[in-house]
């Protein structure tokens, strides 16, 4: 009886000091399944509160965007409109009151069609601006195409483009943000880049669209860019966004500039 | 160290509230959760009974038999409720379904262990449901989802150490009292937790009706 009672004991001390290593065992991993539970959870908090703070930027950036464009166009409205037509009525009112001899009367007439004619010039640069009628009625294509041809027009810049795209292959919306996209850069390259040189490459490869822009021009540091990321670079994001694709960009001072966009 | 008999009588009587309480709790409940107020019940009713049948000193051991197949068998139901995988639910079939033919295939062959602590039904019991607890941690990881966790890790600690306890179970009476002395412990600590899980998740909110002014301008 003896041999057995002091057996068991042994016995018992073992599943005791068992059941200690064991109890250890659980606590400790279920502390360390709570502790990694809740940095995950932070994680994922911060990265949603990242993503939240970066929208809030992008919004804040086309609200900027567009009321500089508002300032553009009530500044176009004022300068090239209203002034001719200031002159205009200014000339009609001189028709009317005025006891003008023949050759004046010539003068003033011409002074007034020369100014309405200026001015019908201005509201149609304005509206094509704006929107170019071209987009519209023929593609995305023949859009760039133009817009590359009045910038190489110009002489400030060469752009050379390959254009391989069929129409109505993206939404006129998304022909639009495109094209848009292509306006910034041309418009970078030429007043921020002092480019001499860029091409324009689109290839669509079944339902997908990549497009390729490069140019010879100053470029930027792209860490510098990265920290507080101009209007015009913000306004190339969100539409690439809008159009559901990804970009990337290359480039590093006095090394050009590229820019990649997948649809 | 208080007396066995009273942290057991303690672990009876929380266990009584908890199932009370979640039963009251039942309609509302989603279908997880109504499977552990099964649970909740019928370990009660096992309790009861062991409990009725140890007072006039009748032979109450095969009772645990019902008691570890019970909660494999609603636990696993449980688990194949809450762990979202399909993979996993069908897993747990698998096993449930294998376990239960394991044991009556065992129990035909060993017709004389129905009166003694099995062992091999522990073992075979308990094990399937550790790992599920296991999956069941994974899974909830990375989730804001908190439901079932105090339960769960409950269970987590109890399950992982009483089965080593009721290995010894069928060791000599005398020397069996600071095995349930630890056993009633973990079992306290436990149903504190499944406490601990119906206030958080199960307790009606005290909702605060909106006060509406209307001011009148004349």
């Amino acid at each position: 009886m003896e041999g057995l009672f002091s057996k068991d004991n042994q016995l018992i001390t073992i599943v005791i000091i068992g059941v200690m290593l064991l109890l250890l065992m659980a606590i400790s991993l279920l502390l360390f399944f709570f502790f990694s539970r809740k940095k995950i959870v932070e994680k994922e908090l911060e990265k949603k509160t990242l993503e939240i703070s970066h929208q809030k930027e992008m919004i804040q950036s086309i609200i900027v965007t567009q009321e500089e464009e508002r300032k553009r166009i009530a500044q176009d409205l004022h300068d090239d409109i209203s002034s001719k037509l200031n002159v205009i009525n200014l000339n009609a009112n001189l028709l009317k009151d005025g006891e003008l001899s023949k050759e004046e009367y010539i003068i003033v007439n011409d002074s007034i069609l020369d100014a309405t004619d200026k001015t019908l010039e201005s509201a149609r640069k304005i509206a094509h601006n704006l929107l170019p009628p071209i987009l519209d009625k023929f593609g995305l294509k023949d859009a760039i195409e133009e817009l590359a041809d009045s910038f190489n027009n110009s002489r400030k810049i060469t752009i050379n483009y390959i254009i391989n795209y069929k129409n109505k292959q993206l939404s006129s919306q998304s022909e639009l943000h495109l094209f848009r996209i292509v306006q910034e850069l041309i418009n970078n390259s030429v007043r921020h880049g002092k480019a001499k040189n860029s091409t324009i490459t689109i290839t669509s490869i079944g339902t997908k669209i990549h497009f390729y822009y490069k140019d010879d021009g100053v470029g930027f540091n792209l860490k510098n860019a990265l920290l507080k990321k101009g209007i015009g670079m913000k306004n190339i994001e969100s539409r690439v966004a809008l159009l559901r694709g990804k970009y990337s960009i290359k480039t590093s001072e006095n090394k050009g500039f590229e820019i990649n966009i997948n649809t | 160290m208080p007396p066995v008999r009273y942290l057991i009588y303690f672990g009876h009587a929380l266990l009584l509230i908890n199932a009370l309480l979640y039963i009251k709790s039942y309609r509302k409940n989603s279908v997880a959760f109504n499977i552990f107020t099964f649970y909740l019940s019928f370990i009660l009713i096992i309790q009861l009974i062991t409990s009725y049948k140890g007072y006039f000193k009748e032979n109450n051991i095969y009772l645990s038999h019902y008691y570890f197949i019970g909660q494999f068998v609603l636990l696993s139901l449980l688990f194949k409720k809450i762990l979202k995988k399909r993979v996993l639910q069908k897993v747990i079939t698998i096993i449930l379904i294998f376990t239960l033919i394991a044991l009556s295939v065992f129990y035909i062959i060993y017709p004389s262990s129905y009166y003694q602590f099995n062992i091999f039904e522990i073992l075979l019991t308990s094990i399937p449901l550790i790992l599920f607890c296991f999956l069941f941690f994974i899974q909830t990881i990375d989730g804001s989802d908190k439901k079932f966790i105090y339960i769960i890790s409950g269970f987590f600690l109890y399950v992982l150490c009483s089965t080593l306890l009721f290995s010894a179970g069928n060791l000599e009476k005398d020397t069996r009292n600071i095995i349930w002395w630890t056993n009633s412990i973990l079992y306290l600590v436990y149903q504190l937790l499944i406490f601990v899980e119906w206030y958080k998740h199960l307790k009606k909110p005290i909702k605060k009706l909106p006060v509406k002014t209307i001011d009148y301008k004349q």
